[in-house]
């Protein structure tokens, strides 16, 4: 009896180890976030560099990345998103039949989630150029960043060749199923953290989960200043369709356009920066028909606040007979780390309007809603394998004299085991969690010589803007309390 | 176990020429010729050779590009007429498109090869002076400063642009490359010459694969 039970012991203990050992540890969510509010960003960008050096994996590349925005390292930053960027193209060009892939979804639907590789979702693939972008324009290398938001827009284009057959197919499931609807979420475990952000009327409203207006806002400003207007007019409007708040503050700050045959014609200013293009040189060489001209300067003020919410899996434990317990686990995020809303004045009062025009948090939660029914029912069958795993233990330690007295000790075991091992592979499932939660956008004027106040909370900044400059583009960092961070580039 | 211990002295004694061997016949056999050689397999190939390792921009694409305008333009009649070597600035060749390319490598390539026809001759590059627009201001200024008079004296500038169309699906990926140029005249502002060159390139994705 002793030596059978022994066995069994053995077995599930070797496979535990086996299974922890093919897991190992990121830079944890606490870690990242306690380092950002300490304000220590070499400590976590040295965590990230070692967790990058070890894995070589596009969340690890992004976030380091986004590490070396937050300390004004632009350079750095871009070859970190190119690194990542690498990494999702040679997942892309993979095989239309590839094994790796198949494995891995294999492992994901009957094992761990966190078994398959992760290549980021449609929004963060198109934040990546979104935020090199600002990379390039902080080096004052404009066509570098036309050429990211252009990037930006094509990814979109792959992520829905991707997505298509999915969506396809959910579209279908939806039809032949009448009485279902997109929002019915009624096979969730009742203790799912997750429901009432999936249902909430803010997440049904995102139009699309990879498309955000503050992406095509800046492509506009972008575009503009590269000397290409007529791209910058497209991104325009596609930001309006997306956010109405950006067709506000564009119409307040480059005037309000037409509407022509339904559609917004926004207006695109001459850009101030000495780049020309042939057809229009004759235009440059007028004198500037802009009243406000010579006194003022243009102003663009990004403000990124807080951070997004992080990806983790939940487990839901389910009481069962004979083997303790059958364990759920579905992904869903620890809640975003949201702070006061910013604002923005000159320093003769004059309040520049700031929108939010970025909420990672709703398109997080979109993202999980337009994936739910696969991962139900990816939970599902890895909560089925689980409990078949322990049923097979119990049933082999009943169907034997010498242990049948431990059979449910050793049913509840392997399920402990296999709770362990899920446990140590959620480690693997992360997201890009170092995105700010909200990016606002404002667009003005101000006076030459004027200074700009921007606060948040009780925190206070204020720059003098060079007198010199046709305008000025500031980047504001808000990623933890009290770490308020002002880059600006003029033009 | 004496025995044993000498026999074991032996073999290790045998190993450690054995090793020195193979140490003395590597220093042999490596390179004389003081170069540093890598752990990689790292050739020398012809630059002129067609590379396709992806459908980004790449060398090919930049030659064909340079020797396709190179020649367009030394037979435009504002060139191949000329009673002396006209005096040309190369301006920025717009980058358009969704890749990063250093545009500067297609108007460096172009001037080198115009250079070498002996039909023209360039003034030096004025960076960081936007296109043609600066161009006047510069000769208008310069005009004042008879120092300068000959350095701005431009007959005239090339410029253009480089646009790209990409589509992908998860089969196939193609791009397709336009490459336009213009010779302009900068007090004119009127256009005497223009060509374009088209590429397209696509890849496929295999169907099998790790």
């Amino acid at each position: 009896m002793r030596s059978y039970g022994k066995k069994i012991g053995s077995a599930l203990a070797l496979a535990c180890f086996l299974l922890l050992g093919a897991c190992s540890a990121r830079v944890s969510t606490e870690d990242i976030r306690s380092s950002l509010n300490a304000g220590n960003y070499e400590d976590l960008q040295e965590k990230m560099q070692t967790a990058h050096e070890e894995h070589q994996e596009f969340v690890t590349a992004l976030n380091l990345a986004r590490v070396y925005q937050l300390q004004g390292r632009w350079r750095e930053s871009i070859a970190l998103y190119d690194s990542g960027l690498r990494i999702l193209e040679e997942y892309e060009q993979r095989a239309i039949i590839n094994l790796r892939e198949a494995l891995g979804t294999v492992g994901s639907i009957l094992i761990a989630r966190g078994s398959k590789d992760y290549f980021g979702t449609g929004y963060e693939r198109t934040l990546l150029h979104t935020f090199n972008s600002l990379n390039y324009l902080m080096l004052g290398d404009f066509t570098g960043a036309m050429v990211e938001m252009r990037k930006m827009e094509q990814r979109q284009e792959l992520w829905l060749a991707e997505e298509e057959r999915r969506l396809q197919e959910h579209l279908e499931d939806l039809r032949e199923r009448s009485s279902a609807n997109y929002d019915d979420l009624s096979g969730l475990p009742a203790n799912y953290t997750m429901t009432a952000l999936l249902n909430d009327p803010r997440t049904k409203a995102v139009a699309r989960s990879y498309q955000d207006a503050f992406s095509y806002s800046l492509s506009a400003i972008v575009c503009r200043l590269a000397g290409d207007p007529d791209y910058a007019a497209i991104s325009l409007r596609r930001a309006a369709l997306l956010d109405q708040n950006a067709r506000i503050l564009f119409s307040a700050a480059w005037g309000k356009g037409k509407i022509t045959a339904g559609q917004w014609e926004p207006v695109i200013p001459k850009a101030p920066s000495a780049q020309p293009s042939l057809a229009r040189v004759l235009n440059v060489l007028k004198p500037s028909s802009d009243a406000k001209g010579k006194n003022s300067q243009e102003i663009s003020v990004i403000v990124f606040c807080g951070l997004a919410p992080a990806l983790h899996m939940e487990r839901v434990r389910i009481p069962a007979p004979y083997i303790g317990y059958v364990l759920v686990d579905l992904p869903a995020f620890f809640p975003p780390l949201q702070y006061g809303t910013p604002t923005v004045e000159s320093s003769t009062g004059q309040g520049l309007p700031l929108y939010a025009l970025l909420h990672t948090d709703l398109l997080a939660y979109r993202t999980l809603k337009d994936e739910l029914r696969y991962e139900v029912g990816s939970a599902i069958a890895r909560a089925v394998s689980r409990a078949a795993i322990a049923g097979a233990t119990y049933a082999a330690a009943a169907s034997n004299k010498n242990t049948q007295s431990f059979a449910p000790l050793l049913g509840a075991l392997a399920t402990g085991i296999m709770d362990l091992f899920s446990s140590g592979a959620s480690q693997n499932v992360r997201n890009w969690e170092l995105l700010p939660a909200e990016a606002y956008l404002s667009q003005g004027q101000v006076r030459k010589g004027e200074s700009v106040r921007i606060q948040i909370e009780r925190e206070m900044v204020e720059i003098d803007l060079p007198q010199e400059a046709n305008g000025v583009i500031i980047i504001v960092s808000h990623a933890a309390k009290a770490k308020m961070r002002v880059d600006y580039v003029a033009y | 176990m004496n025995k044993k211990t000498i026999f074991s002295s032996h073999t290790l004694a045998l190993f450690a020429l054995l090793c020195l061997a193979l140490l003395l016949l590597d220093g042999c056999t490596g390179p004389r010729t003081g170069r540093l050689q890598g752990g990689g397999d790292t050739q020398y190939g012809d630059p002129n050779d067609v590379e396709t390792i992806t459908s980004a921009w790449g060398s090919t694409d930049l030659q064909l590009t340079a020797e396709s305008m190179t020649q367009s333009l030394l037979d435009s009649r504002w060139i191949m007429h000329a009673a002396e070597p006209p005096k040309v600035r190369l301006r920025e060749v717009r980058n358009l498109t969704s890749e990063h390319i250093d545009t500067k490598s297609i108007t460096d390539k172009i001037r080198v090869q115009l250079l070498k026809s002996g039909a023209v001759r360039f003034l030096a590059d004025t960076a960081n002076l936007g296109e043609v627009a600066a161009e006047r201001q510069f000769t208008e200024a310069a005009t004042r400063r008879t120092e300068n008079k000959l350095m701005a004296d431009t007959d005239y500038i090339v410029t253009g642009t480089v646009r790209s169309i990409r589509k992908t699906t998860k089969q196939a990926a193609s791009v397709f490359y336009q490459i336009t140029m213009e010779l302009v005249d900068p007090q004119s502002g009127e256009i005497l010459w223009a060509d374009e060159k088209e590429l397209s390139k696509s890849t496929t994705t295999p169907k099998i694969g790790w």
